[in-house]
């Protein structure tokens, strides 16, 4: 039996006693803490839709001497621990000839940098993105390659921005080129899905034997594919693909349980209670799955995770913060200043969002320093400006050391069109990624 | 190539730029290659598109005396596109004018819109479709008789303003997932484990039997050793009269001249006096019949022998009885209560030895039905495997069945709807669906579930298209139950109500709003769309009707007096009333608003777009959207601060169109209630169309919409849509024409629609994959 150091619950800050969650040390893996010399490295991706103001964001002064302006006041705390990045410009959100729909392609192209081919449904294409590549690599050590995570379930009728298919709008996380991974929205069954069932149980032969059906079902569906996989072309060949890739990818995990789960993960997360479907407040829900993601990392359940503040095109209206309007209207303010302050108050309050994972990931000792110091938390959006939907100088913010990857406590700028591809080529190396281009990168950044 | 969606963007924009909304109008003069279009292109175009020059890849210098526009689609849809989105002729260069430019988009757009319904006709190829939530749902309700809330599936994406088009519906790792447990719980809840009436066994070791004599001894081993003539019982518990078997298993120690005798009494009655002449134990049975209630059973040891000093050796020894354990068996109990899901899928259980053969019945019977086709032997006696692998494990025949019915619910054969194409096709050759096929495309348009028994008999027998059985079924399938959840899934997504939730209605704004009400408008417009259907109106009745269906909630809501109670009842509107018809519902009204006020342009576009199928094109990218302010504490009303912006020619083109449809509108406000002013404005919903008709609020636009030919093209686009799970094409455009001819243009109803499109060639046929593909 192990002794616990610390108490079995720890309640969130501000959600009451519904939501309790286990955030102790003993969740770690032994695995995890026998490699506690070089803890592993994690990638984050949080999108916030719509732009930003940009006069209240970008910091006047550049290099370790700036003031944060009235947006990021909530990050003073982690001054020191996070770069705020100027100048990276996402080309490939702009129209390029293919009109209207900058807010599709701002959502589409930010972290795949491809231009997202035009479709309200046949065809809907742009390119892997990102996080994926990482979690190619990184995700091989953990149960679940990467978690996707949202806080709207998105528009579930009519098209999302003119012509293109709510597929672009709703996903920045792209398996491959066809195919968006789909957030989940809800954290409970975010919980479930990481934890509730691989708690440790007696196992009962009649469970045994479940297992044992369980991979057989899906030798079984896999023989069924590669049958059809003989006769069909076309798209249809690609839908099967999707399902191909998806059976294999679970019947590894399957494979894989006994090995990346250690016992002391799960047994410390068996007392605790299962976080409450969506709550009603957003900020509830966003703080309840920003834990869902620090605990998915901190249990080295997986290492790479995206997660949607809102959808791009959101028309949320943020009324905790005072704003009634629709965030999206909002954002063609057409130099109202009402309007620019209250753009100001819903970044702001977006903020607030991101200094509590910070707060909680630099909560976590691991190895040497913190989960945070071993994390690349990249926060921002792919619009500068929303009222005239510039897609450069991107309002981008990159937080923790990345296990030394990154000395952060800076605020860098470069040169106008430097496309944020560069960025991600150079966060996915400095995780230990290989990738010599990626989307219309040109290179990497120095400086980070 | 990745032309066809980009058609049917055109296609649409096109009829938007061609004409107001009341009537199909082409410019009087027919606009000339030769004589329009060529001097503009040379003028504004083939400066940098030319035989040397070509920007873009594009030479626009070929076309010497005709575009060739069908021939070369992909060029002039660009062309069009960045004429139209002014990209182009890019800013430093010479700008045509609003009218040369609508000109040359008018020109290609025509041009590309001619579909040639003479010759052999494409079909169109659909993606196949995986289930989407509400099939899903629906699928296992009917499949298996499970009702199971899909809850837990995330929701699908749209496309083509429908959820159920082959193209979006994705699947991540997640949704697998999800699937793979959603098939665990529900096969858990049709097939129950303890279903089968459970035999009594009840076993008593032998230790347990008691006994005044010390001659009867229980022993370490768990048995009773009987070493002298004595006799010990233990009671035992019959659930209910019948026959029961009791089972002796005893060996002896043998000694003297025979072996030991054992005698079995139950309830002080002697039955059976066994010998025991065996060193290794042995099972001793006897039979009799039982009351229910507690009865005692003995043994008793009757022949002890103890001889050690006998001079003949055959003689020495000595005898002793030892029992194992006594076991008493008896008539099985009453079948337990399984769900109908149960009974259908377990049809009969199998005797000890012939579960495969029973499992091949049954899962023949059940894969049929789940991947709605017929199944081949060996994807049977793949299924059967599962019975197989359940039983070598020491899991019972139920739970092979259990999950072999969860393998198939996690097959790829259960999940997407395959038409498969036959090899020897050629690419990009059309087919015929099979019956099969084709009962699936029946059943999941109007039903959003699979086919029932009549339609795969039909299709079993192959005449599912004979004999006018297409229409037929169609017919009994949208007056069924069934239908329901196509028409309400149909109905939200046309009129876009669903994004009603999305629409947080500032309760500061609006003090009387309570949220409830959302649901109670979504309700009143599925109710309102299911009457025009059962009770077979004309499409028209859906613009202008003089009912709707109300509870007392939503009607004082309304400001309409007299309903009472919870319950949603049909309502009769007065005469002069402006309610009545989907354009003013109240979940339309707010699903058009922002949450502090009405949005005349989002309404005006929703009009062109979900009504008339003529969507205005999107703004430029770098115009910013027309600026809409609270009316409230401003100078100038709402309306006369639009009519200023309206004056920029850029944004007039297409807001000329929108605007004034969405005032007409203005008297219902942000959450679907009257009103007269806003703020201290009078409404003011007079308008006029580009076309130079004129109209004043609800009524005359109703009168005006249902005057054209759009509405009820545009229906049908939206049907098709829906019932091919694809976007429309070109070439789609013939079918289109025919359904709606055959239906009675303008008079048509939603059964004539339907029959049309069920026997229309794009629902009937299949192109193969083509090569570019």
């Amino acid at each position: 039996m192990t002794t616990h150091p610390l108490p079995r619950r720890t309640f969130l800050r501000g959600l009451g006693a519904a939501v309790a969650l286990p955030m102790l040390d003993a969740m770690i893996p032994t695995r995890a803490r026998a490699a506690a010399l070089t803890p592993p490295k994690r990638m984050a991706f949080l999108f916030v839709p719509n732009g930003v103001n940009t006069a209240e964001w970008t910091p006047a002064a550049e290099g370790a001497d700036f003031e944060l302006p009235f947006i990021l006041q909530p990050l003073q705390p982690h001054k020191n621990e996070m770069l705020v990045i100027s100048g990276l410009a996402q080309d490939k959100g702009r129209s390029n000839g293919d009109g209207g729909g900058d807010h599709a392609r701002s959502a589409g192209s930010w972290l795949t940098c491809s231009q997202p081919l035009k479709s309200e449904g046949a065809h809907i294409r742009v390119g892997v993105s990102a996080d994926q590549i990482a979690a190619g690599v990184l995700g091989r050590e953990t149960r679940f390659p990467s978690l996707e995570l949202g806080l709207e379930a998105g528009r579930s009728a009519g098209s999302c921005d003119s012509g293109y298919a709510c597929a672009y709008s709703n996903n920045i996380s792209w398996r491959n080129e066809s195919t968006p991974m789909t957030r989940e929205i809800n954290p409970r069954l975010v919980f479930e899905r990481l934890f509730a069932n691989e708690l440790p149980k007696e196992r009962s032969e009649a469970q045994k034997r479940r297992e044992i059906y369980k991979k057989s079902i899906l030798d079984f569906v896999l023989e069924d594919a590669r049958t059809l996989s003989a006769k069909v072309g076309g798209r249809d060949r690609q839908k099967l693909d999707e399902y191909l890739t998806a059976i294999r990818e679970i019947e590894l995990r399957v494979e894989n349980a006994g090995k990346t789960v250690a016992a002391a993960n799960t047994s410390a997360a068996a007392g605790y209670e299962v976080p409450e479907s969506i709550p009603e407040s957003y900020e509830e829900h966003a703080r309840v799955m920003c834990d869902m993601m620090v605990l998915a990392f901190q249990t080295d359940t997986t290492r790479v995770c995206t997660f949607m503040l809102a959808n791009e095109g959101s028309n949320r209206a943020y009324r905790n913060v005072g704003v009634s309007e629709g965030h999206h209207s909002l954002s063609h303010h057409q130099g109202d200043k009402a309007k620019l302050t209250q753009i100001r108050d819903i970044n702001r309050f977006h903020m607030q969002q991101f200094a509590y994972v910070l707060d909680r990931m630099r909560a976590i000792r691991e190895g040497d320093g913190t989960l945070l110091d071993h994390s690349m938390i990249l926060y921002g959006g792919g619009l500068a400006d929303g009222n005239r939907h510039e897609h450069d100088n991107l309002p981008l913010l990159l937080a923790g050391r990345g296990g030394g990857a990154i000395q952060p406590g800076r605020h860098v700028r470069y040169a106008p069109e430097t496309p944020m591809a560069n960025l991600l080529v150079t966060m996915l190396g400095g995780a230990g990624v290989k990738v010599d281009a990626f989307g219309d990168s040109t290179g990497t950044l120095r400086g980070l | 190539m990745y032309l066809a969606d980009k058609m049917k963007f055109r296609f649409s924009a096109t009829i938007f730029l061609l004409a107001g909304f009341t009537a199909w109008t082409v410019t009087a003069e027919p606009v000339k290659f030769a004589e329009h279009v060529k001097p503009a292109l040379s003028r504004f175009c083939l400066g940098c598109h030319n035989n040397e020059k070509q920007k873009g890849d594009l030479n626009l210098s070929l076309y010497v005396d005709k575009a060739n526009v069908p021939g070369d689609r992909e060029v002039w849809q660009k062309v069009a596109e960045q004429l139209e989105s002014r990209e182009m002729p890019p800013e430093k260069k010479p700008q045509p004018g609003e009218d040369v430019r609508d000109m040359l988009i008018k020109f290609i757009d025509g041009q590309l819109s001619i579909a040639d319904c003479t010759g052999p006709k494409n079909p169109g190829r659909v993606t196949i479709r995986r289930l989407n939530r509400e099939e899903y749902q629906n699928t296992i309700r009917d499949l298996l008789g499970v009702e199971y809330r899909a809850e837990e599936i995330p929701g699908d994406e749209v496309g083509y303003g429908f959820d159920n088009i082959g193209d979006v519906l994705s699947l991540s790792p997640m949704l697998m997932e999800k699937y793979l447990a959603a098939a665990e719980e529900i096969v858990r809840q049709a097939i129950k484990l303890d279903a089968e009436p459970r035999p009594f066994v009840l076993q008593v070791k032998g230790d347990k039997f008691l006994s005044p004599s010390k001659d009867a001894r229980p022993l370490e081993d768990g048995t009773l050793g009987l070493y002298r003539e004595a006799e010990a019982g233990a009671d035992f518990t019959a659930p209910r009269r019948g026959e029961y078997t009791v089972r002796i298993r005893a060996h002896g120690e043998q000694a003297g001249p025979e072996p030991p005798r054992m005698k079995v009494s139950v309830a002080g009655r002697e039955l059976k006096t066994f010998a025991v002449p065996n060193w290794k134990s042995e099972i001793f049975e006897l039979k009799t019949t039982l009351e229910a209630g507690t009865h005692r059973i003995a043994v008793a040891y009757l022949n002890n022998y103890s001889d050690q000093k006998n001079r003949d050796s055959k003689l020495r020894g000595d005898r002793n009885l030892f029992v194992h354990s006594v076991e008493l068996t008896g008539p099985p109990g009453p079948t337990p209560a399984v769900p109908e899901s149960h009974k259908r899928l377990i049809a009969r259980m199998p005797q000890r030895g012939e579960e495969h053969a029973v499992a091949r019945e049954l899962l023949a019977e059940f894969s049929a039905r789940a991947y709605r086709r017929p199944v081949a032997e060996a994807e049977v006696e793949r299924l059967a495997g599962f019975v197989d692998l359940a039983m070598r494990n020491g899991g019972g025949f139920l739970e092979g069945m259990q999950t072999a019915v969860q393998a198939a619910l996690c097959s790829p054969h259960f999940l997407f709807r395959w038409e498969l194409d036959p090899p020897e096709l050629k690419p990009g050759e059309a087919r015929e669906l099979n019956d099969f096929e084709v009962a699936s495309r029946l059943s999941y348009f109007l039903w959003n579930s699979m086919p029932d028994a009549e339609l795969l008999s039909l299709a079993g027998r192959g005449e599912l298209r004979r004999d006018g059985n297409l229409e037929r079924q169609a017919a009994r399938m949208l007056q069924h139950w069934r239908a329901h959840s196509f028409l309400d899934n149909f109905v939200d997504q046309w009129l876009q109500i669903r994004n009603i939730w999305e629409v947080a209605i500032d309760p500061s704004v609006f003090k009387k709003w309570k949220e409830e009400l959302k649901g109670m408008m979504k309700e009143e417009a599925e109710l309102f769309f299911r009457a025009i259907v059962t009770e077979d109106r004309p499409l028209a009745d859906l613009l202008d009707a003089d009912f709707s269906f109300l509870n007392e909630k939503l009607a004082r809501h309304y400001g309409i007096e007299g309903v009472k109670g919870g319950k949603f009842q049909r309502v009769t509107f007065p005469k002069d009333s402006p309610r009545g018809g989907v354009l003013t519902l109240g979940a339309v009204m707010v699903s058009t608003s922002t949450p502090t006020r009405t949005s005349p342009v989002i309404r005006g576009k929703w009009i062109l777009q979900q009504m008339l199928g003529t969507p205005p094109p999107a703004p430029p990218p770098d115009v910013p959207q027309l600026e809409e302010q609270n009316a409230v504490n401003q100078t100038a009303s709402l309306r006369q601060r639009f009519e200023q912006h309206r004056a920029r020619v850029e944004c007039a083109n297409c807001h000329n169109r929108m605007d004034p449809l969405g005032f007409a509108l203005e008297n219902f406000d942000a959450t679907g209630a009257w009103r007269d002013k806003d703020g201290k404005f009078p409404i003011d919903t007079i308008g006029k169309l580009p076309s130079g008709v004129s109209f004043a609020g609800p009524r005359d636009l109703k009168t005006a919409l249902k005057s054209g030919s759009k509405f009820v093209r545009s229906f049908t686009e939206k049907l098709m849509t829906y019932a091919l799970g694809r976007g429309l094409d070109y070439y789609d455009r013939c079918a289109l024409d025919e359904v709606i001819s055959k239906a009675g243009g303008n008079q048509s109803k939603l059964s004539g629609l339907v029959a049309g499109i069920v026997t229309s060639e794009p629902f009937l046929n299949r192109k193969t994959a083509g090569a570019a593909e």
